[in-house]
């Protein structure tokens, strides 16, 4: 009964009502420039690309040790460092063999505008996909948290039956809004995107065919799992997804922890600025274990993207990356919406 | 049977309230004291919003802290400050304090009409309280604390803000709420309890200075309380209490130990004692 209401009180919240409606107009504006800004297929659907592409073999005689190397003289890496990326692509050249043995070759789509609408969706969409459910979830955690304190009914709900256990239901109901909006949002955009661009995705070829290089780099897009395109777009939004929980988690223990919107949401934003600076900063140099563990952070996450179930360049030394990193700041998060649910359980209600 | 054996609050060196010893059984208990001297304190102790530093809340024997929902599921509880949800109707807020109070679904819909009732707020139960009267919000308060018909009724200053007549109600709806349960009510207005408290109860430099019921409270004041309607003749040491208009004359009630030439002596009543016993905390 209690999480029914709760989620009621969440998902009718013109707040975020309003804020999701945005997001989904920022995402149609930004479709409808990028419609109108699109070459028009017959100057760019060049048939020699196409023939040309059609011959290209991807993977065949490919090393991953060059892209190591590139790595190590492109950050001057030495020691240990530059062993860790060697070791990395070591593991990677068995995937790229895999890859090779199935004759991986670009698709006949790859070519022209298509290409150009592909970047759009899983390079440019998906990243404003993952950022904006990811602050949608992250102000629907606060203000499920301290909803009650706002509204002045704080201390008629702790001194009911369910008492301050509320916020456990609080809890479970912010990351069910969290995914109802953010399905919202997600929903609402890709229909806008597949009414205005009309294409054919090969959803069922191999990502790394129809990606044969990484978005803006001249390596191959090698996935350490094999991923159709439907796959990589599914597990994309999982991750998306995932992410947006993190937030969620960190703002319904910001909220607990503070009592204060304001003071919860400033805790948030510097906590994500410091995951930022950090990682920006030539304290972790590229190649260390410490460089790779902070880049498992929701911040470095959202700005690669793009990388998501690849190698992920020379600052991330593990496989699977994007999926350690939601476990882990799973974890983290949550044992932080713990501590703050037992300060909550002590603290004294003024 | 609800008891506090020594209890002490404190907040950092500021010490709140003081080895309080109290008993509650049935009836109206009034928490009688001016404003800063630990009623709120008390109360919300009571509430389990917050928690002795000494001594301990005993139901029935159990520490409430340790009953935990099982105590909470005992109470109602109307702050002095009750929020409520602007947007919502009395019936829709109503609801969702019968699910954090966890009432069976069946009994709800009926419990709210009746409470709604009670109070006197059938007619406007579908209509939006943010354009309410303070009387009809603190109403709604005391719907919501009567949702799971509470052995405990705690009231924190329920009648602030009220207009007299709103009072008046709210009197006599408490009244008739005492009749099966222990009603805790703290206020710093005598009116609202005089007539209607079984016991009052006296906090005075932090400590429990009174318990006992109206009568016996101003009994102590017997022969102490003079009316006069020529103060400026007064020559013995005095306190003044309350000033009146009667036929064109300025009518003084002070407490003094003796009589003094034409003033009459007067049955004291909680007004005087409770200006009589806190006459040094003037604010």
């Amino acid at each position: 009964m209690v999480y029914r209401y709760e989620l009621k009180k969440l998902l009718l919240s013109p707040l975020l009502l309003t804020l999701t409606l945005l997001c989904v107009l920022a995402n149609l504006t930004f479709l409808l420039v990028e419609h109108d800004n699109a070459p028009s297929p017959r100057q760019t659907n060049r048939p020699e690309d196409v023939l040309a592409a059609q011959d290209a073999s991807i993977f065949d005689g490919y090393s991953a040790a060059s892209i190591a190397e590139s790595y190590i003289r492109w950050y001057r890496l030495e020691g240990t460092n530059a062993e860790h990326v060697r070791a990395k692509y070591d593991a990677l050249q068995p995937v790229i063999d895999r890859k090779a043995a199935a004759d991986e070759k670009p698709q006949l789509h790859f070519s022209g505008q298509v290409s150009d609408v592909h970047v759009l969706l899983f390079g440019k969409l998906l990243k404003f996909f993952s950022q904006e459910v990811g602050l949608l979830a992250l102000l629907t955690a606060l203000l499920s948290a301290v909803y009650e304190q706002m509204r002045g009914t704080e201390s008629i709900v702790y001194a009911s039956r369910v008492g301050r256990q509320v916020q456990l239901t609080k809890l479970w109901v912010t990351l069910s809004a969290s995914a109802v909006l953010s399905l919202m949002v997600i929903g609402c955009s890709l229909l806008i995107f597949f009414a205005l661009f009309d294409f054919a995705i090969p959803w069922q070829a191999d990502v790394s065919s129809v990606f044969d290089h990484a978005l803006g780099e001249t390596k191959p897009f090698i996935t350490w799992n094999d991923l159709t395109v439907a796959e990589y777009l599914w597990a994309s939004l999982g991750i998306s997804m995932g992410l947006a929980w993190l937030c969620a988690l960190i703002g319904f223990a910001a909220g607990t922890g503070f009592r204060s919107v304001y003071a919860a949401f400033g805790a948030c934003v510097l906590l994500f600025t410091a995951f930022d600076l950090v990682a920006r900063s030539s304290l972790l140099p590229v190649g260390s274990m410490l460089k790779s563990a902070w880049g498992l952070n929701p911040m470095w996450l959202w700005k690669n993207s793009g990388t998501w179930f690849t190698d992920g360049r020379a600052e991330m030394l593990w496989a699977n990356f994007e999926r350690l990193g939601l476990c882990a700041y799973s974890i983290l998060f949550a044992s932080a919406v713990w501590g703050a649910y037992h300060l909550l359980r002590r603290r004294e209600i003024h | 049977m609800l008891s506090l054996n020594r209890v002490s609050k404190q907040y950092g060196n500021f010490m709140a309230l003081e080895e309080i010893d109290l008993e509650f059984t049935q009836g109206v208990y009034a928490l009688l004291a001016p404003n800063g001297a630990g009623k709120t304190t008390l109360i919300k102790m009571l509430a389990t919003l917050i928690f002795p530093t000494k001594g301990e809340i005993l139901w029935n024997g159990d520490d409430i802290i340790a009953l935990d929902a099982a105590y909470r599921d005992l109470i109602g509880y109307l702050p002095q400050d009750f929020g409520y949800y602007r947007n919502h109707t009395p019936r829709e807020f109503l609801r969702y304090m019968a699910a954090v109070k966890c009432l069976k679904r069946e009994q709800v819909a009926q419990r709210i009409d009746e409470l709604l009732d009670l109070v006197g707020l059938s007619d406007v139960r579908d209509k939006k309280m943010r354009k309410f009267s303070g009387g009809m919000i603190q109403r709604v308060g005391i719907a919501q604390a009567m949702l799971n018909n509470p052995r405990i009724l705690i009231l924190d200053e329920p009648t602030a803000g009220l207009d007299p007549k709103e009072r008046v109600r709210f009197r006599n709806l408490i009244s008739s709420l005492s009749k099966d349960r222990i009603v805790i009510l703290s206020t710093h207005i005598v009116s609202d309890i005089e007539t209607i408290a079984s016991s009052v109860i006296l906090i005075k430099d932090r400590r429990l200075f009174a318990q006992d019921s109206p009568g016996s409270i101003c009994q102590q004041l017997n022969g102490k309380i003079f009316e006069t309607d020529a103060v400026d003749d007064l020559d013995i040491p005095h306190l003044l209490l309350t000033e009146r208009q009667e036929n064109g004359q300025t009518i003084t009630r002070f407490a003094s130990e003796q009589g003094s030439g034409e003033a009459r002596s007067v049955t004291p009543n909680l007004e005087d004692v409770f200006l009589y016993v806190y006459r040094d905390e003037e604010r």
